[in-house]
């Protein structure tokens, strides 16, 4: 079928284009709202800013499309085939793109407020400068796996609000990323690049970050209970107020850490490199402290007790009103 | 066969699309974007060519090669047209046939050797090839030529000098004109001492050729035109690095250099934030810009907001913005950013806006964004007179009770 002759179809009101081979069809700023082009053909297709609002591509192939700047607004794109496609600049808000292949697509600056994205393969995915606020990502208990974004680019992406729970970020860039209020629990981003990224306010229990790099990030308020923390770097991150419960932070970097009133009760701090870290008023109830390293770092008001300090190097350290150990209180 | 190499490139050079045909040419074989550029000449020509033809044994490989490299640009319709126009040059030329696209350029290539002319260049280049900071100074020097600052440093070791110092030539036919281009770009750097010295041994090695014979130069080239804003007449940024309230800009901490005013040039803003460790240092931007883009999103089209950020911010032409490589390279988010810093007058970005609009492909698709960047822009305004209303005066960090400047 012709662009031409595909065209007049919908015109005339027929929306039915499924199953069709539209191999590599040139439909550039088409208006095409409520078209069903369900289990269609159209690789390699030019629909760049085509009006596709609403619109079923469910089981179609998109793969390697010229599709920027399109329209997809609620469009149900569910296990659609958009594998190398360049969706640059598109809008994919409140869109369904569960189990879709969207790996090694290049999403950046496009709009995917809203949308479903369980069970979607984004590894790869180049996702700069994206909206993705109240997009749900999340893996399902029984159900549907949580999108995978191993490798993706997510530098100044915006997630704020968006369910990310047991998704795998696995060495994800997500630099300078708006990660304020976001769930992502139990989600694995050992070595994700995380340098300046805001997580105010975000649930980040049980995640995984061994070797991911915090430097700069924000982390006010956030829950962080039995996070894995092993060997990441997190120099000059704030974290006031937040709750790291039982965390594992051996061999983390927190130099300069802002932690005030942090809550790190039971939590591992073997060869933590505390140094300068400001932790007023901190809690570090039976936290563990062997070979740390907290040599000029400010615990005034902090509560060490029955917490395992005897071989931290403590060197310039205020502890002044402090509750040591053996529940007395430092002069 | 001499002549009919020369004939290709001149042909090509003289042609309506030249400056299309050179930036294809250099997009095949470079992979990078070139902004917007004088003229090509013949010499320029000659080079893309050789380094495209280089790469591509036979016809065949050199059409789907082109085609493809069309398909990932915004106007593939127009530049194919382009890509047609050089393979037909070539196949007239050189009797190379479409029909059997195994013609192999081997008997072409050793033909595409830069002119005779140009041989003064290599004791320029054998001179600058031996000095310390290389990459400094071919940055510097790409940056003159190309008005690109190109942060690769993998491509810049690559570049030879007897191109740097051919492109140079080419392009400031005046010692005159290469010294104030030299300045112009040093003063924009954040170690412009440093760069300053460089300059200076840039300039030495290049005088001999001026004493020779001057270089081809395009007739409608304005030395230091990149640098000027065109347009509205209305402009509350000048080029000496103050904005419209005469305040001094914002200078990158970042360890690498930066050019300051690379929105006023026509330079592709360096990558300047990866860390020794291969760690990434971030611009950091104000949670409100993301709170505004969302905002902006709910009633524009992603990639129209993206081109009328792009021009906004870095001054570019309306065709370069949407065509090539500066969509991939830039994102939103920082470009929001700085349109912000940048322009605090609503009313004059509001006109800048519209007249970017109209020079763009059906402007009036565009009006909802710009609707959706002044009201984001007004939300701006009175979020900051409000905390500045409302918020207590800062205590220093050590005294407060919050620690402060967070964002």
């Amino acid at each position: 079928m012709t662009p031409e002759m595909l065209l007049a179809q919908y015109q005339s009101g027929n929306v039915q284009f499924s199953g069709l081979n539209l191999n590599r069809i040139h439909l550039p700023g088409a208006d095409l709202i409520g078209a069903n082009f369900s289990g269609s053909d159209l690789q390699g297709g030019n629909l760049v800013l085509a009006f596709l609002n609403r619109s079923n591509f469910n089981q179609a192939n998109l793969k390697g499309g010229l599709l920027r700047g399109a329209n997809f607004s609620q469009a149900d794109l569910s296990s659609c085939v958009f594998r190398d496609a360049d969706l640059m600049g598109s809008n994919l808000s409140r869109s369904d793109l569960r189990c879709a292949d969207l790996s090694l697509s290049t999403l950046l600056d496009a709009n995917l407020s809203g949308a479903d994205l369980r069970g979607a393969n984004l590894s790869g995915a180049d996702l700069r400068s994206s909206c993705l606020r109240s997009a749900n990502l999340r893996e399902e208990g029984r159900g549907l796996p949580g999108a995978d974004l191993r490798g993706a680019n997510l530098q100044y992406a915006d997630l704020k609000g968006a369910n990310l729970s047991g998704v795998n970020l696995q060495r994800a860039n997500l630099a300078g990323a708006n990660l304020c209020e976001v769930s992502l629990k139990g989600a694995n981003l050992s070595e994700a690049i995380l340098t300046g990224a805001k997580l105010t306010n975000a649930f980040l229990s049980d995640a995984i970050l061994t070797g991911a790099n915090l430097a700069r990030a924000t982390l006010q308020d956030a829950k962080m209970n039995r996070v894995d923390l092993v060997g990441a770097i997190m120099t000059d991150a704030i974290m006031t107020d937040a709750t790291l419960n039982g965390a594992k932070l051996a061999e983390a970097d927190l130099q300069n850490c802002k932690m005030e009133r942090v809550r790190l009760n039971k939590a591992e701090l073997g060869r933590t490199n505390l140094k300068k870290a400001l932790l007023l008023e901190a809690n570090l109830i039976e936290a563990y402290l062997g070979r740390a390293d907290l040599r000029g770092a400010d615990l005034r008001g902090a509560n060490l007790i029955r917490a395992e300090i005897s071989s931290a190097l403590m060197a310039g350290a205020n502890l002044q009103g402090a509750t040591l150990p053996d529940g007395s209180v430092q002069d | 066969m001499q002549d009919a190499s020369a004939t290709i490139a001149r042909q090509l050079a003289q042609d309506d699309q030249a400056k299309r045909i050179y930036k294809l040419l250099i997009y095949v074989s470079e992979g990078a974007w070139v902004g917007e550029i004088a003229p090509p000449s013949e010499a320029m020509m000659t080079r893309g060519l050789s380094q495209v033809l280089q790469q591509f044994s036979d016809y065949g490989q050199l059409r789907s090669h082109l085609h493809a490299s069309v398909n990932t640009l915004s106007k593939p319709a127009e530049y194919s047209e382009v890509a047609d126009i050089i393979l037909e040059t070539i196949a007239q030329v050189h009797g190379v046939s479409g029909d059997d696209p195994t013609t192999t350029f081997l008997k072409i290539l050793p033909e595409l050797k830069l002119t005779p002319e140009n041989s003064i260049y290599t004791p320029i280049a054998a001179d600058l090839t031996p000095l310390p900071n290389q990459v400094r100074l071919k940055k510097l020097a790409f940056c003159v030529a190309q008005s690109v600052w190109e942060g690769d440093v993998a491509k810049l070791e690559a570049m030879s000098w007897l191109d740097l110092t051919t492109m140079l030539h080419q392009r400031y036919s005046q010692e005159a004109e290469l010294t104030q281009a030299f300045q112009q770009v040093v003063s924009r750097l954040s170690k412009p001492i440093e760069y300053g010295l460089l300059s200076e041994i840039l300039m030495d090695a290049m005088r001999p050729l001026y004493a020779v014979a001057p270089a081809e130069t395009p007739a409608d080239f304005i030395p230091g035109s990149l640098e000027v804003v065109e347009g509205t007449g209305v402009e509350d940024r000048s080029v000496d690095g103050t904005d419209a309230d005469g305040q001094p800009e914002q200078v990158s901490e970042a360890d690498e250099e930066i050019p300051l005013a690379y929105q006023t040039l026509n330079i592709i803003p360096p990558s300047p934030w990866t860390e020794g460790n291969g760690a990434i240092l971030v611009e950091s931007i104000d949670a409100v810009i993301f709170d505004l883009h969302y905002d902006i999103m709910k009633q524009s089209n992603p990639l129209r907001l993206k081109h009328l950020l792009l021009i906004l911010v870095n001054s570019l032409e309306p065709e370069e913005a949407i065509d090539g490589m500066d969509l991939r390279q830039q994102t939103t988010i920082p470009l929001l950013s700085t349109a912000f810093r940048l322009h605090r007058k609503p009313e004059i970005l509001a006109i800048k806006l519209r007249e970017i609009a109209r020079k763009l492909p059906d402007p009036e698709e565009y009006e909802g964004t710009i609707d959706g960047i002044l009201r984001a822009f007004k939300l701006r305004t009175v979020a900051q007179k409000t905390e500045a209303a409302t918020s207590p005066k800062r205590l220093p960090l050590a005294e407060s009770p919050v620690v402060t400047g967070i964002r």
